[in-house]
């Protein structure tokens, strides 16, 4: 992999582990850096870089990361390995699934850490959304205090069974929950996270919801 | 990593705008037309002789401008989605104009018709022209489709319709530089 010229360098903070696959990486805030919530940047590790949303807001401090450690990822494993004080280099912020002010009703869709993008928007002081997050298993529910206090309605979706009393709790995909309870509209969505969801989402609004905006970005 | 979602496998695409909508769609078309010509471009780019730096140079910044002018054809007007555009530079095309000077300064009077082609070189910039004209009229049946089109659209009209001139003389010019002569229009 080509891996252009770096336009920051960036210093590893600390690392906190939020389950078992997937932890939050804090790092300095480079001079001059900005970004808009909802942008990515590349990390470079050992000459390969990877691109990871941030979390943290645009306004200021420390430059926070959501990774999941991925089986076989070179970057993921070396940065959940990796040392404080180790200095990266990191590239522009990049991307346009940022929030666009709207009358419509807005809801946001994750799955996994593609919930990254909607912790930022919620931390800029975004308000009001219907979030839907998709994982697994409770442990994968990264951030609900924040999200449960900036959106007007957080639905958990889980997908294996098991836990009960989660307010809002449904069991299944995103995909199923929009399929069966999303009534009016039109609405603006925002889709973050795998691309099966965000392909099959996308096809089931287009064919009950054809005047839906949607803003998408795809997690590998 | 962001990769491709497969949200486009039955004909729709989104706007930059967030609107869902079919693959032969207007805005869809003008700038499926753009990303055409910007790819004509890089073929001429890449047949240009090493040592035509300021060509070089325009060419360079000449992609750089569609792409610019591609996110506001995938923008619908009055979108939020604007705020994040970045306007032309007001100058591009008076920089084009100034660069049309500069190569035809070295032609002589073109008083007949001339047959696209010559070099390769040459006969791609023809390509482009053409491509670079049916943005144009792709362009004008987008504005006049549209309610409240923006003033920057009617800026990038300006700079298509200069473009394609730049690529008419470029031609010329190039020919000139590889030491073929223009075959005029016989009737």
């Amino acid at each position: 992999m080509v891996v252009p010229t770096p336009a920051y360098t960036t210093t590893v903070l600390a690392r906190t582990w939020l389950n078992g696959e997937t932890f939050e990486l804090n790092c300095s805030r480079p001079q001059g850096f900005d970004f808009v919530a909802g942008q990515y940047v590349a990390l470079v590790v050992r000459g390969e870089e990877r691109e990871y949303t941030l979390i943290s807001p645009p306004a200021g401090g420390d430059l926070r990361f959501l990774i999941k450690r991925v089986a076989g990822g070179q970057v993921s494993a070396a940065l959940a390995e990796i040392a404080p004080g180790t200095v990266l280099a990191m590239g522009r912020a990049k991307g346009y699934l940022r929030y666009r002010p709207t009358d419509r009703p807005v809801y946001m869709v994750a799955t996994g850490v593609g919930i990254a993008p909607f912790v930022a928007m919620a931390a800029d002081g975004v308000r009001g959304f219907h979030l839907l997050h998709g994982t697994r298993t409770e442990d994968g529910l990264f951030y609900q205090q924040e999200l449960r206090a900036a959106a007007c309605q957080y639905l958990p979706c889980l997908s294996r069974q098991g836990t009960t009393d989660l307010p809002g709790l449904y069991h299944g995909y995103v995909t199923k929950y929009i399929e069966e309870n999303l009534h009016g509209g039109p609405f603006d969505f925002y889709l973050c996270g795998s691309m099966a969801m965000i392909r099959d989402l996308t096809h089931l609004l287009d064919r009950s919801h054809p005047a839906t905006r949607i803003y998408s970005e795809a997690y590998h | 990593m962001k990769v491709y979602t497969g949200g486009g496998d039955k004909g729709k695409t989104s706007l930059f705008s967030g609107e869902r909508v079919p693959k032969h769609h207007i805005r869809i078309e003008a700038y499926g037309d753009l990303d055409e010509l910007n790819s004509v471009l890089g073929a001429v780019a890449a047949y240009l002789p090493s040592g035509e730096t300021a060509i070089q140079d325009d060419f360079k910044g000449i992609q750089s401008n569609l792409f610019v002018a591609g996110a506001w054809l995938a923008t619908t007007p009055n979108s939020s989605a604007m705020g994040y555009l970045t306007p032309l530079a007001a100058t591009v095309a008076k920089d084009l104009e100034g660069r049309i000077d500069a190569l035809s300064a070295a032609l002589p009077e073109l008083k007949e018709f001339i047959l696209p082609g010559g070099q390769p070189v040459a006969a791609w910039s023809h390509v482009a022209r053409t491509v670079c004209r049916r943005c144009e009229r792709r362009l004008t049946e987008l504005i006049e489709a549209s309610e409240g089109e923006s003033i920057e659209l009617a800026a990038i009209q300006v700079y298509l319709n200069r473009l394609s001139d730049y690529l008419f003389v470029l031609a010329r010019y190039l020919n000139q530089a590889l030491g073929t002569i223009d075959q005029t229009w016989k009737k």
